[in-house]
């Protein structure tokens, strides 16, 4: 008898609209944690949270469906239950008023 | 409006309206170099209308609220109570015109200077829905 088995790794796209390149892609271990996916793509992409002339602190965030993840979360948290257990993400940068 | 301006914000709009649906966005130009979209925050499910002007895109646009019965950017019910937007006056952030011609600073320091790479119009509006759905940020429809 055979049992089906999840899958090892969890493919992972995270898209970022102020991009010079395409998404960030990449098949991560089930235990990555979103932190990590968050560091890897802004590496990819080239950018880092700032600090304005303010003060004010200028983060990237990465969102699932308009909404902010979880970055204590894993990959697989996030996967479970999602069609082929596939990740579409968003770095989106937050913004700063006068 | 220049043609290299038009088709730039053309081609960046077929992008916007490609992704639309996957936002819950609803997207409409009613003349070059402007796009209405309208957008619902999930923190209380009210949606609002925007009008993205783009006289020079890639730079940035002039980003106003408006009442869709009447088209007036002067109905305070159109506007979000919501970090940044000044009811019946401006959004003033680092994304629309308006904020950097309130802030001439913001444009010569890194951290907040417009980036006009990738696709600064879906950008800016992926910018103001992650705003319209941050509590704290945003308190609900302007009375």
């Amino acid at each position: 008898m055979t049992q089906a088995q999840a899958p090892s790794t969890v493919k992972v796209e995270v898209g970022y609209a102020g991009g010079r390149k395409g998404p960030y892609r990449e098949h991560l271990a089930p235990e990555t944690s979103l932190t990590t996916v968050r560091g890897n793509a802004m590496t990819h992409f080239g950018v880092v949270d700032s600090t304005d002339a303010a003060g004010n602190r200028i983060v990237f965030t990465l969102t699932d469906g308009n909404a902010p993840v979880d970055l204590a979360k894993t990959v697989d948290d996030l996967a479970t239950g999602k069609h082929e257990r596939e990740l579409e993400l968003r770095l989106i940068r937050e913004v700063i008023a006068g | 409006m220049r043609l290299q301006v038009k088709l730039a914000f053309m081609h960046d709009l077929e992008e916007v309206s490609a992704v639309a649906a996957e936002h819950g966005w609803e997207v409409r130009s009613p003349g070059d170099g402007i796009a209405e979209v309208r957008m619902t925050s999930v923190i209380d499910k009210q949606s609002y209308w925007l009008r993205l002007v783009g006289s020079d895109y890639p730079q940035p646009c002039s980003i106003l609220p408006f009442d869709p019965a009447t088209g007036s950017t002067t109905v305070r019910t159109a506007w979000p109570a919501c970090t940044g937007f000044r009811p019946t006056n401006d959004l003033c952030l680092n994304l629309s015109s308006e904020g950097f011609t309130l802030h001439p600073q913001w444009a010569t320091d890194l951290a907040t200077a417009f980036d006009t790479s990738g696709n600064p119009l879906l950008r800016v509006l992926e910018e103001l829905q992650l705003l319209l759905n941050t509590p704290g940020k945003y308190q609900g429809r302007t009375t």
